[in-house]
């Protein structure tokens, strides 16, 4: 998958920008505050149809300005796709070649970004709702049926809720059902998706630093241990749990309390890892989801690396950086010095727009 | 320009409709004010007739113009399973197959907490009524195949199954003359999980 190119219109600090790419690494540098996240969160934005930085759309759109477009060209298997994205106020609009799309869910099964950035990083590290977020995307890809399962379990927690917040006991037994015709679904992808990257992010990470200790991903589903996703066993269970859910107002166990966690020779990454460790970490997972990615789905997603190298060592720097060459994928990478060996596209990006664009 | 009222309120009441967005509405309208064939006296009798004499049937909630509808009032019609839908105009949907013979009985919507429907919303006194008289074999619930659709089966389910020897719930899965190109993954899943025997003899 390569983005051939892309076109912004009052998108953040860019007015006007249009600029062609090609496959291989691409270098935006430039002083801080000049719009090079800004570059990264539009070719976010044409490949998951959010932003890394907001829920809300409307600071994307630049300051004044009623919408904001990102149009480009994506080419992928040998296909040539052109894309528009519209924001306007709170919304988007999505074209893909010419025509308007009514679901998200077809066009982020087909186009993929894997993201390297402190922003992420910060949010993956604090909140476990981003941590579910962020494999529930790469599950989408790497299985065709989970989006609609995740929509459908969503709904009936909501619903469910209702009813739960409202304290109609009498009329739950129906969702209950449903969460247990779903959960297990989800919760046995995540945990296969585990038990997949495990061998990879322990290999990857040692490449990365040359360290023997073994780093590993971990996950935790309270259904899981309860009831072993046996179907009766899980809705005795669910009956059993209904007053406490009914005092607390919410589902209190299911897979929107699933953990994930890595860990460095017993330390955890929330509370033990350095810094770097926690960069290092993130970013063998990322490559570990590319590989998978690569094997399973066929296609190499692109890469985006949100300064991800002003905190790195020498040697983890090297190393990422030989990875990154010896890969299939088309990577963007910001930085706010000028990289000392040019690699690719190198891209000098000044107050909202290209002074200088070298290859 | 200032429109009389009679017709302003008559495009005003056209655009209430489902389906019916405001330029429609104003087709309409003049439509029936000005076209030399359009009979609004025809169009007036039918709305007026249709309004003083439709009401649900006290029997299966579907539509009636008396007490019962025309089909609980048909004696010929198999007395032993009751179908239940949705909506009332699902019911024409499934006449217009010509597969049941048995009753009908209309919810008048799914299970749906979030827009407030509840079990106590929906048309079950009448449901419950008629199956505790007896002779009822089987419910067959015809749903949709929602979430809701699929709570509402649930709820249904849970509420007879000691008094119901067959509850039954609609297939799901490939629809007759479709193309597997346009079958969504879930869909296919179903229709894949649900196959049945094949028998060329």
């Amino acid at each position: 998958m390569v983005i051939r190119a892309l076109r912004l219109t009052y998108f953040r600090n860019y007015e006007q920008l249009e600029i062609n790419f090609d496959q291989g690494l691409h270098f935006f540098y430039g002083n801080n505050g000049q719009g090079k996240t800004n570059l990264v969160e539009a070719l976010y934005v044409m490949t998951h149809l959010k932003s890394f930085r907001t829920t809300s759309l409307n600071p994307l759109i630049h300051y004044g300005k009623p919408t904001a477009l990102i149009e480009g060209e994506i080419e992928k298997e040998g296909v040539c796709h052109q894309i528009r994205i519209m924001l306007v106020e709170h919304q988007k609009k999505v074209w893909c070649d010419a025509k308007q799309l009514t679901l998200s869910s077809e066009y982020i099964k087909n186009f993929f970004s894997l993201l390297f950035a402190p922003d992420l990083l910060a949010a993956y590290k604090e909140y476990p709702q981003e941590k579910r977020n962020f494999f529930d995307r790469a599950l989408t890809l790497l299985d065709p049926l989970y989006i609609e399962k995740i929509k459908d379990f969503n709904r009936i927690r909501k619903q469910k809720n209702q009813l739960l917040r409202t304290g109609k006991a009498k009329e739950v037994a129906p969702w209950n059902q449903l969460f247990c015709r779903v959960s297990p679904y989800l919760v046995e992808k995540r945990q296969g998706l585990v038990q997949r990257i495990n061998p990879l992010l322990k290999e990857i990470f040692s490449q990365l630093t040359g360290r023997t200790e073994v780093l590993r991903l971990h996950f935790r589903s309270d259904l899981w241990e309860k009831t072993g996703l046996e179907e009766k066993k899980l809705r005795d269970f669910l009956a059993n749990k209904l007053k406490m859910e009914l005092e607390t107002g919410h589902l209190c166990y299911g897979p929107q309390k699933d953990a994930f966690w890595m860990t460095l020779e017993g330390k955890k990454d929330k509370f033990n890892f350095s810094q770097g460790e926690q960069r290092i970490a993130f970013l063998s997972l990322q490559f570990v989801l590319n590989e998978l990615i690569l094997e399973e789905v066929g296609f190499p997603p692109i890469l985006l690396l949100d300064d991800v190298f002003s905190e790195l060592d020498s040697r983890v720097f090297l190393n990422t950086m030989k990875r990154i060459q010896e890969g299939k994928n088309q990577v963007f990478a910001t930085s706010a010095q000028m990289p000392e060996k040019v690699l690719g596209q190198v891209i000098h990006i000044h107050q909202g727009t290209i002074q200088s664009n070298l290859s | 320009m200032k429109l009389p009222a009679s017709l302003h309120r008559l495009i005003e009441e056209l655009a209430k409709l489902p389906t019916i967005g405001r330029k429609s509405a104003k087709r309409l309208a003049f439509h029936l004010a000005t076209a030399p064939k359009a009979d609004p006296n025809a169009l007036a009798q039918a709305l007026l007739a249709a309004a003083m004499e439709l009401r649900p049937c006290t029997q299966c909630g579907g539509i009636a113009s008396g007490e019962l509808c025309p089909l609980c009032n048909d004696k010929s019609r198999l007395e032993g399973s009751i179908l239940v839908v949705e909506e009332a105009r699902n019911v024409f949907t499934v006449e217009e197959s010509g597969i049941y013979k048995g009753q009908y009985h209309v919810l008048g919507g799914a299970i749906s907490p979030m827009k407030g429907i509840g079990p106590s919303q929906l048309n079950l006194k009448s449901l419950e009524a008629r199956i505790d008289q007896g002779g009822i074999e089987e419910l067959i619930l015809a749903t949709n195949p929602t979430l809701e659709g699929e709570a509402t089966a649930h709820y249904l389910t849970d509420l007879f199954q000691s008094k119901v020897a067959r509850i039954t719930r609609i297939a799901r899965g490939m629809p007759t003359g479709g193309d597997l190109e346009y079958a969504d993954p879930g869909t296919l899943t179903r229709a894949i999980e649900g196959r049945t025997r094949f028998n060329s003899a």
